[in-house]
């Protein structure tokens, strides 16, 4: 299970460094939905090795496709399809950093999660892999810093959750179903936040007459 | 019996590293629903330019003239140190490991560069610009890559690393190697000039390795173009017999006639080698100019992970 849980981490190590090199919104989108299908997986399997706490991970995985990805990424598409003439092309047009540079620091980030979790919870937990949610934490923190666009920070954020589910899943696998529902819960806070917040902005954007491209860049 | 190995080894070298590149170039035409040239066609390209003169600029000096000459004989020389045809060290083998198979290759790439700078051509200074600001990043990452591959095996040996990945399951199948692979098959796009990086067309825009060799003409440039041809099969059959399938090379006690089948395997290995790039180059559009440092980027960030996933799964 350990090789499974560090192949599926740093398969999410890649899929946000990818999310760093890209620049269209809705690839980014579709990166995020693959990503959380993997955490998906990472639970399933783990429910399988661990008969004990099988139905509460199933639940979780299940949970985990139908929130993080399908519902979350399509109502984002919806939301891009309704504001944009050619929702394929929105992209983050001006990130406050290059892609190769922020790849560079996103790797640097990796090692500081590597160095931090060794001498930090490694010494309690003792399990080596786990230093791969601290690195995929820290870039989340990173893909949100770059970026000016509303979607891909708000993105970064949930690739966060994403690093705090497979930690909790594997770490803490013996935790209360409650506070892996309640990340979940917060996911769902947070799609309806961000919905209200786009349709005040839509609504703004009508009323003012401002492009909706320059809007959203703000 | 070894010196003799190490003459086939050379000789398949010569002879069949313009096939590997006509076979690519036919295919691709083939996939455009083109008729496309012979496969042969870089050989009778090569006759035909063997026998034309070749001019020199005027203002160019020595280098210029015999840059490709050396080159070819870098190439060759590498041939004879690394396993193309044989899994076991030929005479030539401990004149140079892994490490110092990067760097001929690197001295390769410089000769090759100061030749065309020599030309005085504007085209071929844009080419070198282009290709030394590329290698000035791609050279660190292909040396990371070597370095990984000797963390493994404790060796700079590419016969030992090639023993330890075939020998080792735990090692063939592990992150360290699959993150290796994917940043050296990103390298090869690069050194053998693939989509998306490059394009095999005379756009001013694009053109990296085609504007070097804009004053080349005649035996020159056939030394030239062979030298080409013999650099990617050198590359190609490193990334197959060591790194992607280190299975079937034949070992020491093997005999000649293992090295004869293995002739076949390896040109077997190298034809999905070619569909591969063939594929890419018929599916995939060139990036800018300036993006392929961002291609760079990510292969650099595969070839560091590899390293962050050594200290992980050890």
């Amino acid at each position: 299970m350990n090789h499974t849980f560090e192949i599926l981490g740093f398969l999410l190590i890649v899929f946000t460094l990818v999310m760093q090199w890209e620049q269209h919104v809705r690839r980014i989108i579709i990166l995020f939905a693959a990503s959380s299908f993997v955490i998906a997986l990472f639970l399933v399997l783990l429910g399988l090795n661990r008969p004990s706490e099988e139905y509460m991970l199933f639940i979780l995985a299940g949970l985990t496709i139908i929130v993080r990805g399908i519902t979350i990424p399509v109502v984002m598409n919806r939301a891009l399809n309704r504001l944009h003439n050619k929702p394929w092309r929105v992209r983050e047009a001006k990130p406050l950093l290059g892609v190769g540079g922020s790849i560079l620091l996103s790797l640097v980030f990796i090692a500081i999660g590597y160095f931090l979790y060794q001498n930090s919870l490694y010494s309690i937990l003792k399990v080596r892999s786990g230093s791969v949610p601290f690195a995929l934490f820290l870039q989340a923190s990173l893909l949100i810093i770059t970026h000016r666009h509303a979607y891909i920070q708000m993105i970064g954020f949930l690739v966060m959750e994403n690093a705090v589910v497979m930690l909790s899943g594997w770490v803490f696998g013996g935790l209360p179903f409650i506070v892996e529902a309640g990340v979940i819960l917060d996911l769902l806070g947070l799609v309806v936040i961000s919905s209200l917040i786009i349709r005040v902005r839509e609504h703004t954007i009508m009323k003012d007459g401002n492009t909706m491209e320059t809007e959203l860049r703000r | 019996m070894a010196y003799l190995y190490s003459f086939v080894e050379i000789v398949y070298v010569l002879l069949l590293s313009p096939l590997v590149v006509g076979v690519q170039r036919s295919l691709e035409e083939r996939m455009e629903s083109k008729q496309g040239p012979s496969i042969f066609q870089p050989y009778y390209d090569l006759i035909k330019l063997f026998h034309k003169e070749s001019i020199v600029p005027e203002i160019s000096s020595p280098i210029f003239r015999f840059g490709p000459y050396v080159i070819v004989m870098f190439y060759a020389f590498l041939a004879m140190i690394l396993p193309i045809i044989t899994a076991f060290p030929l005479p030539f083998a401990p004149s140079a490991d892994f490490i110092g198979g990067g760097l001929f290759f690197g001295a390769a790439a410089a000769i090759k560069k100061f030749s065309a700078i020599d030309s005085r051509s504007n085209y071929a200074h844009l080419g070198t610009s282009r290709s030394a600001s590329l290698a000035v990043f791609a050279e660190p990452i292909t040396v990371l890559i070597f370095i990984m591959l000797g963390v493994i095996s404790n060796t700079n040996n590419p016969f030992v690393i090639n023993h330890v990945l075939r020998n080792s399951p735990q090692w063939y199948y592990s992150l360290v190697h699959g993150f290796v692979l994917a940043a050296f098959f990103m390298i090869l796009i690069v050194e053998t000039g693939q989509l998306p990086v490059e394009s095999h067309t005379n756009g001013e825009l694009g053109m990296i390795d085609q504007a070097m060799p804009f004053e080349y003409t005649g035996t020159d440039l056939a030394m030239y173009k062979l030298g080409s041809y013999m650099k990617t099969f050198i590359l190609l059959s490193v990334f197959l017999n060591v790194y992607i399938l280190p299975f079937g090379v034949p070992m020491e006690n093997s005999g000649f006639l293992a090295i004869l089948i293995y002739m076949g395997v390896h040109l077997l290995k190298l034809l999905g080698m070619v569909v591969l790039f063939a594929l890419l180059n018929t599916t995939v559009s060139k990036f800018r100019l300036y993006k392929n440092f961002d291609y760079l980027a990510v292969t650099f960030a595969f070839a560091f992970l590899a390293s962050i996933a050594y200290y992980i799964v050890k």
